[in-house]
């Protein structure tokens, strides 16, 4: 297992490229949600700012929140794994443990998008 | 002396040094961040009841309380993402040599752009 370990892990250079992700996407994130003046004429809040942002550019919109949620969610349950990680639990606790996040990160990625479609709902009148 | 008694906080002020400071700082805002998450989707799914709901949430956040949360929250983004970028750089580009002027640079940022940041959170919202 020797050699295995000196190899740099996945989870290592995912939890290095989602930060990075993080770090532009959650500046535009902040800025469209927040000073949607910037962008449109009237102050907007949400619903009605994602709203107008779907109308404007759906595919742009839906690829970018759908990325920043999935970025998010690994980053935030990667490093709660690595931390936990620190304090030595056994091989078993940690498969668990690997096995509950990866769970409960697909359902809060489920949820998110839930969330994200009944938003393009709002901006389409549909809802 | 309660507080001591736990070893984090024990080895932080034994340690009282950049790398330290670093990786506790690192460590509490990381957690506040996953935490900080969790919530931010648990109150969103509000929509899915009714767009009513959602904005009778809104409004319930709208609150001196919630905004200096915010604010707060805003504290945890920038120093994780500005010390996060210091590792990274220190990290690929072999600055580790440079780590502890960068973790000053990295605070610096992150307290001028929270501090930057109050009037826009407190007096022209």
């Amino acid at each position: 297992m020797l050699s295995k370990s000196r190899v740099p892990g996945w989870n290592w250079l995912l939890q290095r490229v989602t930060a990075i992700l993080l770090a532009v996407g959650l500046l535009g994130h902040f800025l469209v949600l927040h000073y949607s003046r910037l962008f449109s004429k009237e102050t907007l809040t949400a619903p009605a700012s994602t709203a107008w942002r779907f109308a404007s550019s759906p595919i742009f919109w839906m690829v970018f929140d759908g990325l920043l949620l999935a970025a998010g969610l690994y980053h935030a349950f990667n490093g709660a794994y690595n931390i936990i990680c620190d304090y030595n639990p056994k091989p078993c606790t940690r498969k668990a443990l690997a096995w509950t996040l990866w769970i409960v990160g697909f359902a809060a990625f489920g949820l998110g998008l839930a969330i994200l479609g009944r938003f393009i709902g709002f901006s389409l009148g549909k809802v | 002396m309660g507080l001591m008694k736990l070893r984090y906080v024990d080895e932080t002020f034994r340690n009282w040094h950049a790398g330290m400071l670093s990786f506790i700082g690192q460590r509490v805002t990381g957690v506040a961040l996953v935490l900080y998450l969790v919530l931010h989707l648990f109150s969103l799914h509000k929509v899915l009841c009714s767009g009513q709901a959602f904005v009778d949430m809104m409004a319930a956040y709208n609150t001196p309380l919630f905004h200096v949360a915010e604010w707060l929250l805003l504290v945890a983004v920038l120093f994780h993402m500005f010390n996060g970028i210091r590792i990274i750089v220190a990290d690929w580009f072999g600055l580790t040599r440079l780590q502890r002027s960068m973790f000053w640079v990295a605070a610096a940022f992150s307290a001028a752009v929270s501090l930057g940041s109050i009037p826009y959170f407190f007096l022209w919202r």
